[in-house]
């Protein structure tokens, strides 16, 4: 329904069995839960995200986000974000907190 | 019996929160099948929660009234602390 | 349409009234880069977007400003509960006590009354998607000036959520501005694609022509030079003219 308007990018995380057939609901749905705790490994994706291919003059760009770890529930609520990457407190990096 | 009430208050809020969130990841992911699956295990654990809070403190939305008398007008309304 | 939920999405427990903090936070509730203003112009620009995942995307994030709307309302409403009339004064709410007493009314920090003119609706996809980044970096940075104002860590709490929030929002748009452009920068090759399913079939072929149980099925039945009899054999331009009769020099 999509066609080709997706960016590639947005392809990412579909686990070759949503190709491959009935089976693949099972298996997909044994392996979805997210046990990674390595937050900080997903920190780093905001420092190194997906490469921007075919870039344009006159564009704006903005990398697409990949599928990390997701914080818990309610550290999610009180950071305002479940994704790590996406995690940019205020305070937290000197250099950030810009205040002339 | 405040706090119980706010502690589960809190749980709802935190599985909303991460449903709204998973739902913006899929409105520009939508073929990332992990974050679906995810996501409806969020709203089925969410509803659940739901579902007791609004048996032992009253409706969280209009539709789910369903006592006498008319229980949505009750206090404390969101912005009240 | 919309459903309510009598909850706001993130608690707001302000235990310490702050009328003067109240009358700066108010600029995100009816500001120029206020959440009122947010969600107003998310969803006017939703109708025009080309893109299903646009169309999401601005529908749902201004459904969540509505959800951030109360959230700064109920800062400034416990920020001013209950405080007397002539200490609203002094902290410089005195025009704003006069005007509507406790209510919250949509004004910036300095009073100024909101506006359609804050929000803009081009009708042009990129142009409206680039504006939102922009709103959402202004109502960031909106946030952080809140938050270096004070030290009362209730008012901190949600005002940090909130810029947060800002934060993931201006990475929704964008990747909704990638699939935008990825759509409108496409070229069509084909003007018009070729359908053979709609061709017309020729209407001198007689259905003895199309023999055997495989020549129906299909656009292609129709298309049998053997059986038509096509203007290649009729008369034309040249068949009146003898070898003979061209030469005329």
């Amino acid at each position: 329904m999509f066609g080709t308007n997706i960016m590639p990018e947005a392809y990412a995380n579909i686990p070759s069995e949503v190709f491959a057939g009935s089976k693949a609901k099972e298996k997909a749905a044994a392996a979805q839960k997210i046990s990674c705790h390595d937050f900080d490994m997903c920190k780093l994706q905001y420092y190194d995200p997906q490469p921007i291919v075919g870039a344009r003059l006159a564009h704006a760009y903005v990398p697409f986000q990949c599928l990390c770890c997701l914080y818990p529930p309610l550290l999610g609520l009180k950071q305002g974000t479940i994704f790590p990457e996406l995690d940019r407190p205020y305070g937290a990096d000197p250099a950030y907190s810009y205040d002339g | 019996m405040h706090d119980a009430r706010e502690k589960m208050l809190r749980e709802i809020q935190a599985l909303e929160f991460m449903e709204v969130e998973l739902n913006l990841y899929l409105n520009t992911h939508p073929y990332d099948q992990q974050a679906l699956m995810i996501f409806m295990n969020t709203a089925r654990q969410q509803k659940m929660l739901r579902d007791n809070y609004e048996r032992m403190y009253g409706p969280l939305t209009a539709s789910s009234s369903n006592s006498f008398p008319w229980p949505w007008i009750e206090s404390p309304w969101p912005w009240e602390a | 349409m919309w459903v309510y939920e009598k909850k706001l999405q993130y608690p707001v427990k302000i235990k310490n009234c702050n009328p003067r903090l109240a009358k700066y936070i108010i600029t995100q509730y009816g500001g120029p880069d206020g959440e009122l203003a947010a969600s107003l112009r998310y969803l006017s620009q939703r109708y025009s977007m080309p893109t299903e995942v646009a169309k999401a995307t601005l529908n749902d994030i201004g459904t969540e400003e509505l959800a951030h709307l109360e959230i700064v309302g109920t800062i400034v409403y416990q920020l001013t509960k209950g405080v007397p009339p002539q200490i609203l004064e002094k902290e410089g709410l005195g025009g704003y006590y006069a005007d509507h007493d406790r209510g919250i009314y949509p004004v910036n920090g300095d009073g100024v009354p909101f506006t359609a003119a804050y929000i803009g609706v081009k009708g042009d996809p990129i142009a409206d998607l680039v504006e939102d980044l922009a709103a959402e970096q202004k109502a960031r940075a909106t946030y952080e000036g809140l938050i270096n104002m004070t030290d009362d860590p209730d008012v901190i709490d949600p005002l940090r959520f909130l810029r947060e929030r800002e934060v993931v929002h201006f990475q929704r748009f964008g990747e909704a501005l990638r699939i935008v452009q990825e759509k409108l920068n496409e070229r069509p090759f084909y003007v018009k694609k070729p359908d053979y399913a709609k061709e017309k079939p020729l209407s001198n072929v007689s259905p003895a022509a199309n023999i055997g149980p495989g020549s129906n099925v299909g656009p292609a039945s129709n298309v049998s030079p053997a059986a038509n009899v096509g203007p290649m054999t009729n008369v034309g331009p040249f068949s009146n003219v003898s070898p003979a009769a061209g030469k005329k020099k």
